[in-house]
């Protein structure tokens, strides 16, 4: 048995409901794997009961030509990783097949974690800046 | 194929009884006549190609029903693939400002669209969708003065990840008429 499409659709759509909930918290991480033919853009971590979900938004090597430097980056791709967290270190456990749903769990989790930081606050506050 | 064997066999059982009816010294000795067996020959004929005509139809309507779901698929995919993600966007909206959006309307309609695409199937669970678009809606309506948002609404989530679902069913489906 492994997990199929439709579970992980059910466990990321989970997900984006814990997180329109405010149940987990999302922030940026410097801390994730990157492969070799990969550019992460920007990567936001939460943790529930001990697993780290780590959903990043990624550029991708292509090549259009045998040429090594006849590359181009494609993108943008989404995917998320999930880490068993030990005492020690998080050891990467799954990443989630390519399905169009992660694009709505980034999205959703960087507006939250904007939001929840409150980077509009002084401009959307009337007279807050006049004031100083 | 099994139902068009037994469909064309059937006659069969009638034709032996007809023959040892027809066997000398029975009370039912009129078929001895190559007229009547004629016209017992007429009658066989005409049933099997009944059957096999009726069959032919059903294949043309598969045909049909092939095509039809191999033209209309993909851009219902890919109008639930927006919608999902509209939705997804909306979650944090209050049932007060909800209550004028277009787009449960637009998911009824699509999911609609599906369940009439005939070559998909499915319908059970496009049933399911559809009463959490009608459940929704009559949330909004009931909450319509309170700022309660849209994912307290338990039915949100379940129409959500079902659309998300629906849309990879529908890919599989694309993927499998393409290998055809």
């Amino acid at each position: 048995m492994s997990y199929s499409n439709n579970d992980w659709v059910q466990a990321v759509a989970k997900l984006v409901e814990l997180t329109s909930k405010e149940q987990i918290k999302w922030a940026p991480t410097e801390d994730f794997f990157e492969g070799a033919t990969e550019k992460i853009e920007r990567a936001l971590e939460a943790t529930l009961n001990r697993k780290k979900y780590v959903v990043k938004r990624l550029q991708k090597q292509e090549w259009y030509d045998a040429d090594p430097e006849s590359y181009h980056w494609t993108g943008p791709y989404y995917a998320l990783d999930i880490y068993q967290v030990t005492p020690f270190k998080g050891e990467l456990v799954a990443s989630a097949p390519a399905i169009p749903i992660l694009r709505d769990l980034f999205n959703k989790a960087d507006g939250m974690f904007a939001f929840q930081s409150g980077v509009l606050d002084d401009l959307l506050k009337p007279n807050s800046l006049e004031q100083s | 194929m099994i139902l068009l064997g037994i469909l064309l066999l059937l006659p069969l059982p009638a034709l032996v009884a007809l023959y040892y009816a027809s066997m000398p010294g029975d009370m039912f000795s009129q078929f001895h006549h190559f007229n009547e067996w004629l016209s017992v020959a007429g009658t066989l004929l005409g049933y099997w190609g009944l059957v096999a005509s009726s069959y032919a139809a059903l294949g043309v309507k598969k045909i049909e029903d092939r095509y039809f779901a191999k033209v209309r698929l993909p851009a219902l995919k890919k109008n639930i693939d927006k919608l999902a993600s509209e939705l997804s966007t909306l979650s944090e909206t209050s049932a007060s400002d909800a209550m004028p959006l277009t787009i449960f309307s637009g998911v009824g309609v699509e999911l609609r669209a599906l369940k009439r695409v005939n070559g998909f199937g499915r319908k059970r669970q496009l049933k399911k969708l559809l009463k959490a678009v009608d459940d929704i809606s009559r949330w909004i309506k009931n909450n319509q003065h309170s700022a309660e948002p849209l994912n307290s609404c338990s039915d949100f989530w379940g129409l959500y990840t079902g659309l998300n679902a629906i849309s990879l069913e529908i890919k599989a489906v694309i993927e499998e008429e393409k290998a055809k």
